[in-house]
Protein backbone atom coordinates (compact mmCIF):
# COMPACT_ATOMS: atom_id res chain seq x y z
CA UNK A 1 0.00 0.00 0.00
CA UNK A 2 1.15 3.10 -1.02
CA UNK A 3 1.48 6.17 2.07
CA UNK A 4 0.16 9.21 0.32
CA UNK A 5 1.24 12.85 1.41
CA UNK A 6 -1.57 13.43 3.03
CA UNK A 7 -1.36 10.21 5.02
CA UNK A 8 2.14 10.99 6.10
CA UNK A 9 1.63 14.32 7.10
CA UNK A 10 -1.48 13.10 9.44
CA UNK A 11 1.64 10.31 11.19
CA UNK A 12 3.97 13.62 11.19
CA UNK A 13 1.32 15.63 13.18
CA UNK A 14 0.25 12.56 15.52
CA UNK A 15 3.71 11.80 16.87
CA UNK A 16 4.86 15.74 17.23
CA UNK A 17 1.33 16.71 19.22
CA UNK A 18 1.05 13.19 21.22
CA UNK A 19 5.11 13.64 21.91
CA UNK A 20 4.15 16.79 23.28
CA UNK A 21 1.16 15.23 25.50
CA UNK A 22 2.91 12.37 26.57
CA UNK A 23 6.23 13.95 27.84
CA UNK A 24 4.90 17.15 28.95
CA UNK A 25 3.94 16.43 32.69
CA UNK A 26 7.80 15.34 32.82
CA UNK A 27 8.33 18.99 33.02
CA UNK A 28 6.36 18.90 36.65
CA UNK A 29 6.87 15.23 37.57
CA UNK A 30 10.11 14.35 37.07
CA UNK A 31 12.09 18.01 36.71
CA UNK A 32 9.93 19.61 39.84
CA UNK A 33 9.54 22.46 37.41
CA UNK A 34 6.35 24.42 38.08
CA UNK A 35 4.69 26.17 35.48
CA UNK A 36 1.21 27.01 34.89
CA UNK A 37 1.45 26.47 31.53
CA UNK A 38 2.37 22.59 32.12
CA UNK A 39 0.09 20.13 33.00
CA UNK A 40 0.69 17.53 35.49
CA UNK A 41 -0.94 14.34 36.19
CA UNK A 42 -1.08 14.68 39.98
CA UNK A 43 -4.26 14.14 40.75
CA UNK A 44 -5.04 14.71 44.52
CA UNK A 45 -1.63 15.09 45.04
CA UNK A 46 -1.40 16.53 48.49
CA UNK A 47 -5.45 16.57 49.65
CA UNK A 48 -5.15 15.72 52.68
CA UNK A 49 -1.94 16.31 54.09
CA UNK A 50 -1.21 17.62 58.01
CA UNK A 51 -4.24 15.89 58.46
CA UNK A 52 -4.60 15.00 62.40
CA UNK A 53 -6.06 11.75 63.92
CA UNK A 54 -6.24 11.67 67.79
CA UNK A 55 -7.47 10.36 70.78
CA UNK A 56 -7.88 12.22 74.22
CA UNK A 57 -7.82 10.88 77.42
CA UNK A 58 -7.28 12.41 80.96
CA UNK A 59 -4.44 10.87 83.12
CA UNK A 60 -5.08 10.73 86.73
CA UNK A 61 -3.01 10.92 89.80
CA UNK A 62 -2.49 6.89 90.10
CA UNK A 63 -1.11 7.41 85.87
CA UNK A 64 -4.61 5.89 84.49
CA UNK A 65 -5.95 7.11 81.83
CA UNK A 66 -9.98 7.61 80.91
CA UNK A 67 -10.56 8.47 76.95
CA UNK A 68 -12.56 11.41 76.23
CA UNK A 69 -14.95 12.21 73.34
CA UNK A 70 -14.20 15.94 72.30
CA UNK A 71 -17.33 16.53 71.03
CA UNK A 72 -19.52 15.58 74.46
CA UNK A 73 -17.27 17.69 76.08
CA UNK A 74 -17.38 20.37 74.09
CA UNK A 75 -21.23 20.29 74.38
CA UNK A 76 -21.27 19.61 70.76
CA UNK A 77 -22.00 16.88 68.10
CA UNK A 78 -19.99 16.11 65.22
CA UNK A 79 -22.66 16.82 62.50
CA UNK A 80 -23.09 20.46 63.43
CA UNK A 81 -19.20 20.59 64.72
CA UNK A 82 -16.97 23.39 63.31
CA UNK A 83 -14.60 22.01 60.89
CA UNK A 84 -11.30 22.98 63.32
CA UNK A 85 -12.93 20.42 65.86
CA UNK A 86 -13.93 17.71 62.83
CA UNK A 87 -10.90 18.27 61.42
CA UNK A 88 -7.62 18.93 63.17
CA UNK A 89 -4.75 20.14 60.55
CA UNK A 90 -1.08 20.47 61.75
CA UNK A 91 -0.44 20.23 65.26
CA UNK A 92 -1.49 23.33 65.30
CA UNK A 93 -4.87 22.80 64.65
CA UNK A 94 -4.37 19.52 67.20
CA UNK A 95 -3.30 21.75 70.09
CA UNK A 96 -6.43 23.91 69.77
CA UNK A 97 -8.98 21.54 70.11
CA UNK A 98 -6.41 20.54 73.64
CA UNK A 99 -6.47 23.99 74.75
CA UNK A 100 -10.83 24.06 74.32
CA UNK A 101 -10.51 20.89 76.23
CA UNK A 102 -8.41 22.21 78.58
CA UNK A 103 -10.60 25.49 79.25
CA UNK A 104 -13.52 23.47 79.16
CA UNK A 105 -12.62 20.38 81.76
CA UNK A 106 -10.38 22.66 84.05
CA UNK A 107 -7.30 21.85 85.72
CA UNK A 108 -6.71 18.08 84.23
CA UNK A 109 -3.81 16.35 82.75
CA UNK A 110 -4.56 16.09 79.04
CA UNK A 111 -3.04 13.08 76.70
CA UNK A 112 -3.55 12.93 73.04
CA UNK A 113 -2.64 9.61 71.05
CA UNK A 114 -2.08 11.45 67.15
CA UNK A 115 -0.97 10.87 64.00
CA UNK A 116 -0.49 13.23 61.33
CA UNK A 117 -0.88 12.68 57.54
CA UNK A 118 2.40 12.79 54.98
CA UNK A 119 3.08 12.51 51.98
CA UNK A 120 5.07 9.57 53.15
CA UNK A 121 1.98 7.73 55.03
CA UNK A 122 1.03 8.70 59.11
CA UNK A 123 3.78 10.14 61.21
CA UNK A 124 3.10 9.73 65.19
CA UNK A 125 2.83 13.15 66.32
CA UNK A 126 1.85 12.65 70.22
CA UNK A 127 2.06 9.46 72.17
CA UNK A 128 0.89 10.42 75.18
CA UNK A 129 3.81 11.98 76.37
CA UNK A 130 3.02 15.35 77.21
CA UNK A 131 0.25 17.09 79.10
CA UNK A 132 -1.20 18.86 76.92
CA UNK A 133 -3.05 21.64 79.41
CA UNK A 134 0.69 22.66 80.04
CA UNK A 135 3.18 24.37 77.46
CA UNK A 136 4.85 22.27 75.37
CA UNK A 137 8.58 21.63 75.50
CA UNK A 138 10.40 22.86 72.19
CA UNK A 139 9.84 19.92 69.66
CA UNK A 140 11.22 19.32 66.30
CA UNK A 141 9.31 20.16 63.23
CA UNK A 142 7.93 16.91 61.48
CA UNK A 143 8.87 17.19 57.68
CA UNK A 144 6.45 16.73 55.59
CA UNK A 145 3.39 17.57 57.29
CA UNK A 146 2.56 20.73 55.24
CA UNK A 147 1.70 20.20 50.98
CA UNK A 148 4.85 20.30 49.42
CA UNK A 149 3.55 23.71 46.97
CA UNK A 150 2.94 21.32 43.76
CA UNK A 151 -0.71 22.40 43.66
CA UNK A 152 -1.03 25.61 41.58
CA UNK A 153 -1.58 28.11 44.20
CA UNK B 1 16.20 -1.80 9.27
CA UNK B 2 13.44 -3.81 6.86
CA UNK B 3 11.36 -3.92 9.78
CA UNK B 4 11.57 -0.20 11.51
CA UNK B 5 10.73 0.78 7.73
CA UNK B 6 7.29 -1.16 8.03
CA UNK B 7 6.52 0.28 11.61
CA UNK B 8 7.09 3.90 9.96
CA UNK B 9 4.83 2.98 7.25
CA UNK B 10 2.48 1.27 9.61
CA UNK B 11 2.37 4.28 12.40
CA UNK B 12 2.02 6.60 9.11
CA UNK B 13 -0.84 4.25 7.62
CA UNK B 14 -2.44 4.15 11.86
CA UNK B 15 -2.20 7.77 12.40
CA UNK B 16 -3.05 9.17 8.89
CA UNK B 17 -5.99 6.40 8.66
CA UNK B 18 -9.59 7.59 7.80
CA UNK B 19 -12.32 6.21 8.86
CA UNK B 20 -16.18 7.24 10.32
CA UNK B 21 -16.93 10.32 11.76
CA UNK B 22 -19.73 9.39 14.02
CA UNK B 23 -17.39 8.76 17.21
CA UNK B 24 -15.73 12.57 16.92
CA UNK B 25 -19.43 13.61 16.58
CA UNK B 26 -20.62 12.34 19.57
CA UNK B 27 -17.00 13.86 21.43
CA UNK B 28 -17.69 17.07 20.13
CA UNK B 29 -21.69 17.12 21.59
CA UNK B 30 -20.40 15.54 24.51
CA UNK B 31 -17.63 18.45 24.93
CA UNK B 32 -20.35 21.16 24.10
CA UNK B 33 -22.40 20.12 27.09
CA UNK B 34 -19.53 19.57 29.20
CA UNK B 35 -18.10 23.21 28.37
CA UNK B 36 -21.40 24.37 29.97
CA UNK B 37 -21.47 22.44 32.73
CA UNK B 38 -17.61 23.43 33.85
CA UNK B 39 -17.76 27.07 32.26
CA UNK B 40 -21.29 28.06 31.48
CA UNK B 41 -21.64 29.63 35.09
CA UNK B 42 -18.49 31.47 35.16
CA UNK B 43 -19.22 32.85 31.25
CA UNK B 44 -22.83 34.51 32.37
CA UNK B 45 -22.38 37.80 30.44
CA UNK B 46 -23.23 39.06 33.97
CA UNK B 47 -20.07 37.92 35.26
CA UNK B 48 -18.35 39.60 32.21
CA UNK B 49 -15.99 42.15 33.46
CA UNK B 50 -14.52 44.48 30.78
CA UNK B 51 -15.53 44.29 26.97
CA UNK B 52 -12.82 41.95 26.49
CA UNK B 53 -14.35 39.27 28.59
CA UNK B 54 -17.77 40.26 27.33
CA UNK B 55 -16.73 39.21 23.94
CA UNK B 56 -15.28 35.99 24.88
CA UNK B 57 -18.57 35.05 26.72
CA UNK B 58 -20.66 35.86 23.08
CA UNK B 59 -17.55 33.61 21.43
CA UNK B 60 -18.13 31.23 24.05
CA UNK B 61 -21.50 30.56 24.24
CA UNK B 62 -22.08 31.21 20.52
CA UNK B 63 -19.63 28.78 19.42
CA UNK B 64 -20.40 26.13 21.58
CA UNK B 65 -24.21 26.17 20.85
CA UNK B 66 -23.38 26.00 17.49
CA UNK B 67 -20.94 23.12 18.01
CA UNK B 68 -23.29 21.32 19.87
CA UNK B 69 -26.38 21.39 16.75
CA UNK B 70 -23.28 20.88 14.53
CA UNK B 71 -23.77 24.17 12.76
CA UNK B 72 -20.71 25.21 10.60
CA UNK B 73 -19.38 22.89 12.89
CA UNK B 74 -15.29 23.04 11.73
CA UNK B 75 -15.22 26.90 12.31
CA UNK B 76 -17.44 27.00 15.56
CA UNK B 77 -15.53 24.13 17.27
CA UNK B 78 -12.33 25.95 15.74
CA UNK B 79 -13.91 29.05 17.79
CA UNK B 80 -14.75 27.11 21.12
CA UNK B 81 -11.12 25.59 21.18
CA UNK B 82 -9.76 28.98 21.18
CA UNK B 83 -12.23 30.57 23.70
CA UNK B 84 -11.40 27.95 25.68
CA UNK B 85 -7.74 27.69 25.57
CA UNK B 86 -7.52 31.73 25.86
CA UNK B 87 -9.63 31.19 28.66
CA UNK B 88 -7.34 28.19 30.15
CA UNK B 89 -3.96 30.12 29.05
CA UNK B 90 -4.67 33.76 29.18
CA UNK B 91 -7.34 34.05 31.92
CA UNK B 92 -6.27 31.31 33.95
CA UNK B 93 -2.66 30.51 33.58
CA UNK B 94 -0.76 33.69 32.59
CA UNK B 95 -3.90 35.88 34.41
CA UNK B 96 -3.79 34.05 37.74
CA UNK B 97 -7.19 33.15 37.70
CA UNK B 98 -6.04 29.65 39.34
CA UNK B 99 -9.90 28.25 39.57
CA UNK B 100 -9.88 27.75 35.69
CA UNK B 101 -6.67 25.82 35.66
CA UNK B 102 -6.84 22.93 37.38
CA UNK B 103 -6.44 18.83 35.81
CA UNK B 104 -10.37 18.78 34.60
CA UNK B 105 -10.05 21.96 33.20
CA UNK B 106 -6.71 21.17 31.26
CA UNK B 107 -8.44 17.45 29.95
CA UNK B 108 -11.63 19.40 28.58
CA UNK B 109 -9.66 22.06 27.07
CA UNK B 110 -7.55 19.78 25.40
CA UNK B 111 -10.15 17.30 24.16
CA UNK B 112 -11.83 20.41 22.81
CA UNK B 113 -8.79 21.69 20.60
CA UNK B 114 -8.07 18.34 19.21
CA UNK B 115 -11.56 17.98 18.43
CA UNK B 116 -11.30 20.58 16.00
CA UNK B 117 -8.83 18.97 14.31
CA UNK B 118 -11.51 16.16 13.48
CA UNK B 119 -14.03 16.70 10.82
CA UNK B 120 -16.55 16.54 13.42
CA UNK B 121 -19.78 17.85 11.52
CA UNK B 122 -19.81 15.28 9.04
CA UNK B 123 -22.35 13.15 11.67
CA UNK B 124 -25.15 14.32 13.54
CA UNK B 125 -25.16 17.59 12.92
CA UNK B 126 -27.05 20.51 10.95
CA UNK B 127 -24.12 20.24 8.48
CA UNK B 128 -25.17 16.76 7.72
CA UNK B 129 -28.62 17.44 7.63
CA UNK B 130 -28.27 20.34 5.16
CA UNK B 131 -25.36 18.18 3.14
CA UNK B 132 -28.10 15.38 2.68
CA UNK B 133 -31.19 17.79 1.46
CA UNK B 134 -28.21 18.78 -1.20
CA UNK B 135 -27.58 15.82 -2.20
CA UNK B 136 -31.52 14.71 -2.65
CA UNK B 137 -31.73 18.41 -4.49
CA UNK B 138 -29.14 17.75 -6.71
CA UNK B 139 -29.95 13.86 -7.09
CA UNK B 140 -26.38 12.89 -6.27
CA UNK B 141 -25.78 10.22 -3.58
CA UNK B 142 -25.03 11.39 0.07
CA UNK B 143 -21.80 12.71 1.47
CA UNK B 144 -19.99 9.63 3.47
CA UNK B 145 -20.11 9.90 7.20
CA UNK B 146 -16.05 9.50 6.74
CA UNK B 147 -12.98 11.60 7.70
CA UNK B 148 -9.46 11.60 8.90
CA UNK B 149 -8.92 10.14 12.31
CA UNK B 150 -6.01 11.78 13.79
CA UNK B 151 -8.22 13.75 16.15
CA UNK B 152 -9.17 10.93 17.54
CA UNK B 153 -5.68 9.21 17.74
CA UNK B 154 -4.68 12.13 19.93
CA UNK B 155 -7.36 11.94 21.99
CA UNK B 156 -5.96 8.59 22.82
CA UNK B 157 -2.35 9.75 23.25
CA UNK B 158 -4.30 12.33 25.98
CA UNK B 159 -6.25 9.82 27.78
CA UNK B 160 -3.06 7.47 27.59
CA UNK B 161 -0.54 10.39 29.08
CA UNK B 162 -3.13 10.89 31.97
CA UNK B 163 -3.35 7.55 33.13
CA UNK B 164 0.85 6.93 32.89
CA UNK B 165 1.63 9.64 34.79
CA UNK B 166 -0.96 9.47 37.34
CA UNK B 167 -0.25 5.89 37.63
CA UNK B 168 3.40 7.28 38.14
CA UNK B 169 2.64 10.03 40.43
CA UNK B 170 1.07 7.51 42.91
CA UNK B 171 3.89 4.70 42.75
CA UNK B 172 5.51 6.02 45.92
CA UNK B 173 5.31 4.38 49.55
CA UNK B 174 2.87 6.96 50.92
CA UNK B 175 0.22 5.88 48.37
CA UNK B 176 1.28 2.06 48.53
CA UNK B 177 0.50 1.67 51.72
CA UNK B 178 -3.15 2.84 51.27
CA UNK B 179 -2.13 5.80 53.65
CA UNK B 180 -2.71 8.50 50.74
CA UNK B 181 -6.21 7.25 50.22
CA UNK B 182 -6.98 7.06 54.11
CA UNK B 183 -6.31 10.87 54.48
CA UNK B 184 -8.02 12.26 50.80
CA UNK B 185 -10.96 9.70 52.60
CA UNK B 186 -10.60 11.97 56.30
CA UNK B 187 -10.02 14.91 54.36
CA UNK B 188 -13.35 14.53 52.21
CA UNK B 189 -15.59 12.38 54.50
CA UNK B 190 -14.25 11.09 58.25
CA UNK B 191 -12.19 14.52 59.17
CA UNK B 192 -9.85 13.40 62.26
CA UNK B 193 -12.06 10.33 63.66
CA UNK B 194 -10.61 8.44 60.57
CA UNK B 195 -10.75 4.49 62.23
CA UNK B 196 -6.57 3.90 61.90
CA UNK B 197 -5.24 0.55 62.36
CA UNK B 198 -8.75 -1.04 60.98
CA UNK B 199 -10.54 -2.89 57.82
CA UNK B 200 -9.91 0.63 56.58
CA UNK B 201 -6.38 0.34 56.32
CA UNK B 202 -6.31 -2.95 54.29
CA UNK B 203 -9.21 -1.63 52.00
CA UNK B 204 -6.88 1.44 51.42
CA UNK B 205 -3.75 -0.40 50.58
CA UNK B 206 -5.70 -3.05 48.12
CA UNK B 207 -7.67 0.23 46.68
CA UNK B 208 -4.19 1.85 46.06
CA UNK B 209 -2.46 -1.15 44.50
CA UNK B 210 -5.38 -1.72 42.63
CA UNK B 211 -5.91 1.90 40.90
CA UNK B 212 -2.16 2.04 39.96
CA UNK B 213 -2.46 -1.36 38.29
CA UNK B 214 -5.53 -0.43 36.52
CA UNK B 215 -4.23 3.17 35.73
CA UNK B 216 -1.36 1.57 34.27
CA UNK B 217 -3.52 -0.89 32.08
CA UNK B 218 -5.63 1.77 30.57
CA UNK B 219 -2.37 3.66 29.70
CA UNK B 220 -1.01 0.95 27.76
CA UNK B 221 -4.60 -0.76 26.83
CA UNK B 222 -6.16 2.23 25.12
CA UNK B 223 -3.85 1.66 22.16
CA UNK B 224 -4.43 -2.08 22.17
CA UNK B 225 -7.82 -3.05 20.80
CA UNK B 226 -8.04 -6.44 22.10
CA UNK B 227 -8.08 -5.28 25.84
CA UNK B 228 -10.91 -2.80 25.37
CA UNK B 229 -13.48 -5.30 26.17
CA UNK B 230 -12.22 -6.09 29.91
CA UNK B 231 -10.36 -2.71 30.00
CA UNK B 232 -13.00 0.77 28.90
CA UNK B 233 -15.35 -1.31 31.16
CA UNK B 234 -13.15 -1.26 34.15
CA UNK B 235 -12.48 2.05 33.40
CA UNK B 236 -16.20 4.01 32.72
CA UNK B 237 -16.50 2.11 36.94
CA UNK B 238 -13.36 3.85 38.03
CA UNK B 239 -14.27 6.97 36.98
CA UNK B 240 -18.17 6.71 38.00
CA UNK B 241 -16.59 5.43 41.21
CA UNK B 242 -14.87 9.04 41.44
CA UNK B 243 -17.46 10.83 40.03
CA UNK B 244 -19.19 9.53 43.45
CA UNK B 245 -16.79 10.21 45.91
CA UNK B 246 -14.49 12.68 45.12
CA UNK B 247 -15.12 16.66 43.83
CA UNK B 248 -14.05 16.01 40.18
CA UNK B 249 -15.99 18.16 38.62
CA UNK B 250 -16.41 17.29 34.56
CA UNK B 251 -12.97 15.15 34.99
CA UNK B 252 -14.72 11.78 34.76
CA UNK B 253 -17.26 12.49 32.05
CA UNK B 254 -14.65 13.89 30.02
CA UNK B 255 -12.28 11.02 30.09
CA UNK B 256 -15.01 8.40 29.62
CA UNK B 257 -16.69 10.48 27.04
CA UNK B 258 -13.04 10.21 25.06
CA UNK B 259 -12.80 6.76 25.24
CA UNK B 260 -15.13 6.99 21.99
CA UNK B 261 -12.02 8.02 20.71
CA UNK B 262 -10.31 4.81 21.61
CA UNK B 263 -12.70 2.32 19.81
CA UNK B 264 -12.83 1.14 16.57
CA UNK B 265 -15.15 4.45 15.05
CA UNK B 266 -16.96 1.59 12.38
CA UNK B 267 -17.89 -0.27 15.90
CA UNK B 268 -19.33 3.17 17.08
CA UNK B 269 -20.96 3.95 13.75
CA UNK B 270 -22.59 0.89 13.93
CA UNK B 271 -24.34 1.35 17.67
CA UNK B 272 -25.07 4.74 16.72
CA UNK B 273 -27.11 3.62 13.62
CA UNK B 274 -28.84 0.78 15.86
CA UNK B 275 -29.93 2.60 18.67
CA UNK B 276 -30.99 5.88 16.04
CA UNK B 277 -32.08 3.79 12.68
CA UNK B 278 -33.52 7.09 11.33
CA UNK B 279 -30.61 9.19 11.72
CA UNK B 280 -28.24 7.11 9.66
CA UNK B 281 -31.07 6.26 6.59
CA UNK B 282 -32.17 10.27 6.48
Amino acid sequence: MTTTTATRTRALVFVAVAAGLVLMPAYRQVFGGRSRFVRDWELFNEVGVGLVVAAFSVRDADGRETPIDRYAALGRERPTAPRWLRTMTGEAGLLRVAGELCGKLGAVDLRARASIATMRGWVPLHAGEHDLCRPLPPRPQIPGTRPRGHEDP
Amino acid sequence: MKTRESQGARLARWAGAEGSTVPMALIRIGLALLLWARWGEDMVLVQAEGPAMLALSLGFFAATAAMLVGLWTRAATAAAAMVVATMYFAIGAAGGRTAWIHHHHFVLMSATVLCALTPCGRSLSLDRWRALARARRLGVAAPAERGPLLGLRLMTAQLSAVYLWSAIDKCEAGFLSGARLEQIAGFYYFGSDLPLGTALTIVSATAAWTVVALEFALAIGVWRPRWHRVLLPLGVAFHAGLYVLLPVHTFSATMVLLYLAVIDPSAVHRAVAAALPRADEA
